[in-house]
């Protein structure tokens, strides 16, 4: 195991979500995302993998779907579980008003990542409630108004295994560029040696 | 009162007058100096274990008043070929951890198998910077053999230079596992930007010079003395700094908004003054002066700057002489003065301006450095309730500038920004002539923002942005910074950063200024190197330094 800071963790995640294909603004939430997770001591660095990975395997929420949700009408599933990542930014984007019933969500992808950037938008509004495995390629969520001071558990330091870091940054390599000797001569300003 | 109105951001925010910045006193560093001074900081150096030929360990410690730092110093052999002041250097003469507290024997242990390492080691949450220099060979050989014969070294090589040793690199911000800014975010001594950072180099400012003294006693202890007293205070803490810094202030909007505007607004309240009263006339003399003296001493061999540095002189010559009758104007004498460096000098000779105007106002600016810092977790929620009319409208408002680039033409997307995958750094790339542009960092924000407009015209205007976005996730981090540029005037750099022309030296300028660098030393259009704490008071002798007092 290594410790990492959290500023690490969400440097680190926010390039895995680009590595992985997400686009940069929601790479940048992921990135504060993870930050948030780690806090809590959930596990950031399993869901991020996992994330990566499986990312091309969730859709996002339909227009017809988010619009049923406003409504406060009982969701409709598809096949396919919904992208967590697309669907916490669509509900932090409208700032959904949560009534005294729980929205809730069905089939969810990795719904520990909805914790994640519901958290990271702001401490005060939800409760979220994960039926089955945070991790779980499919669960049913409920998100509720947060109860009045409930202040979340914060851990300082994130811990993560070394294989599992490994594997997040050969993901995260992606977004590098390949240095060529010409890119090497003169993309940070020409090798000098001091001189004095 | 008259108010005067704080300079546009279209003024304000232009690569060519960042590049043209001068540190004021609000840099980072005079609030720093200025805070020890207040409460009184005090440092001792309780482990000094350094051979007859400077290799060892060192630990400073400061008294604040609600907590301890230690600056722990390794100081190691290493061949001259070694030696480059490039982020791709494996090996350095010196290192440092700042440390949060006192660190006992085991701590040092833990600190000295992995400080020389720097980016190759690990830290915790005790380590709040990590950095290393490089000596400056020549210079330090020169003052160490001068001062072991019993002599002084000479004063005016010593003022060209400014520095002993220069970094190569400060971290702070959990890099490498040190602590996170979150953690130190909250302590008033930390709270200002670069805190922890200028305490450090301002440590190995002293430990420098000690350092030098140490060998020159050591090499000759029957007839070494120390270094005189005024040279000490000559001498700051070299820096290179590359294109790695660059970025930061692309992608710290808010804070970067919080840093321009506390300046503007100490601008605009000189430039409202009613009358010039007399110590601030004398302090405005006597600042112009220290400036001219720094002015002379300015050396660069890059032709620009050299240039850049003729001009200035012959414009702050020109402000001595004008100053007086200018500063008799009514009813806005300190705007009158202003108005004129603005009509008749150059952008170098205007930003110094600026700087020597604010120095004898401290008691009506310095309250503005409390306002430097930023929690930019603000405007980070994206307001997906808007229309797509309303986020065009606010994008056309607040990128209007971004229309005087044509990004068809090539040479306006010349350049790309993007991490290089051996040094995991910030690098620029020519588009046209390099693989990687698919990899580009969101770095051309002008391009982008033009970009998200055009795009926005076929949407109906009523249709939410959260709706957008949900359809169109690729816009998201431009969507954000509008939103958050809307409210912040000075969040964004209006320039085109991916221009053929562009020099990424004027945004690390920029930022140096804001530290408190002087002696702007271009090595080219990307890395630039200056100095930092050359002329001001040494860290040991701030409690007997003259207490700053209110000066106009």
């Amino acid at each position: 195991m290594i410790e990492l800071s959290l500023n690490e963790v969400e440097a680190l995640a926010a390039k895995v979500a680009r590595g992985a294909g997400f686009p940069w603004g929601l790479a940048d939430d992921i990135g504060r995302a993870a930050r948030a997770l780690a806090m809590r001591g959930a596990p950031w660095a399993e869901a991020l993998l996992a994330l990566a990975r499986h990312a091309g395997d969730f859709e996002p929420p339909s227009p017809e779907r988010a619009a049923r949700w406003r409504r406060g009408e009982m969701d409709l599933p598809s096949d396919i579980p919904l992208c967590p990542v697309r669907t916490a930014a669509l509900l932090t984007d409208t700032g959904l008003a949560l009534g005294a019933e729980p929205l809730r969500l069905e089939r969810v992808g990795l719904p520990i990542w909805i914790e994640g950037l519901l958290a990271a938008a702001g401490p005060a509004w939800h409760d979220i409630e994960i039926r089955g495995d945070a991790l779980s390629f499919s669960a049913a969520v409920a998100i509720s108004p947060a109860a009045q001071g409930a202040v979340p558990a914060r851990v300082p330091r994130a811990t993560i295994a070394l294989d599992l870091l490994a594997d997040l940054n050969v993901i995260a390599g992606r977004v590098y560029v390949p240095e060529s000797e010409r890119s090497r001569a003169r993309g940070a300003g020409g090798g000098t040696v001091d001189e004095e | 009162m008259t108010a005067v109105a704080l300079r546009p951001p279209d003024v304000v925010m232009r690569l060519a007058r960042m590049g043209a910045s001068y540190p004021t006193r609000l840099s980072f560093l005079r609030c720093l100096i200025r805070r020890a001074a207040r409460e009184g900081w005090t440092v001792r150096r309780p482990l000094w274990e350094l051979s007859d030929t400077g290799y060892g360990r060192a630990v400073y410690t400061v008294d604040t008043p609600a907590r301890r730092y230690s600056l722990v110093a390794f100081s190691t052999p290493l061949e001259d070929s070694r030696r480059t002041d490039r982020v791709i250097a494996q090996a350095w003469d010196t290192s440092y951890v700042l440390y949060d507290g006192v660190p006992d024997m085991d701590e040092i242990a833990r600190l000295e198998a992995n400080v020389p390492l720097q980016e190759a080691g690990r830290f915790t949450a005790r380590d709040i910077v990590l950095a290393r220099a490089n000596k400056s060979v020549r210079l330090f050989d020169a003052v160490v053999d001068a001062l072991a014969r019993g002599g002084q070294p000479d004063a005016e090589t010593l003022r060209d230079v400014g520095y002993l040793l220069r970094t190569t690199a400060v971290y702070g911000n959990g890099k490498f596992g040190i602590a996170d800014r979150d953690e130190i975010a909250g302590r008033p001594e930390m709270a200002g930007p670069f805190q922890a950072e200028m305490l450090t180099v301002w440590l190995i400012r002293s430990f420098t010079i000690q350092l030098a003294e140490h060998v020159a006693q050591r090499r000759n202890p029957a007839r070494a003395v120390r270094l005189d007293p005024v040279l000490r205070q000559t001498l700051g803490v070299g820096n290179a700094t590359g294109l790695g810094m660059a970025p930061f202030l692309v992608r710290h909007p808010v804070l970067m908004h919080h840093w321009f505007h506390a300046r503007e607004c100490a601008l605009a309240r000189v430039r409202s003054l009613p009358q010039a009263s007399d110590p601030a006339r004398a302090g405005f003399a006597d600042a112009l002066e220290s400036l001219r003296m720094r002015v002379r001493h300015w050396r660069s061999a890059d032709p620009r700057q050299a240039e850049a540095i003729k001009v200035v002189a012959k414009d702050l010559a020109a402000l001595a002489d004008a100053g007086s009758t200018l500063l008799d104007s009514q009813p806005l004498p300190w705007d009158a003065l202003y108005r004129f460096a603005e009509e008749r000098l150059s952008l170098e000779g205007q930003e110094a301006c600026v700087a020597v105007m604010l120095e004898p106002h401290g008691a009506l600016v310095d309250d503005l450095a409390e306002t430097m810092a930023a929690d930019e977790n603000v405007g980070f929620t994206l307001d997906g309730r808007v229309g797509c009319g309303a986020l065009k409208a606010l994008l056309d408002r607040h990128y209007a500038w971004a229309r005087q680039f044509d990004f068809r033409d090539p040479a306006s997307i010349a350049r790309f920004w993007y991490i290089s995958a051996e040094k995991l750094e910030p690098r620029l790339g020519e588009r046209f002539e390099e693989d990687g542009a698919e990899l580009e960092q969101p770095l051309a924000i002008a391009r982008d923002a033009m970009a998200l407009s055009r795009a926005l015209e076929h949407e109906r205007p009523d249709r939410p942005l959260a709706e957008f976005l949900l359809l169109h996730p690729e816009w998201r981090h431009v969507a954000r910074r509008a939103q958050i540029v809307a409210q912040y005037p000075y969040a964004e750099i209006r320039d085109n950063l991916t221009g053929a022309d562009m020099r990424p030296v004027d945004l690390l300028r920029s930022k140096l200024a804001f530290f408190g660098a002087r002696n702007f030393d271009p090595r080219s259009d990307r890395w630039v190197r200056i100095a930092l704490f050359a002329g001001e008071p040494l860290v040991e002798e701030i409690r007997a330094a003259d207490r700053p007092g209110p000066a106009a």
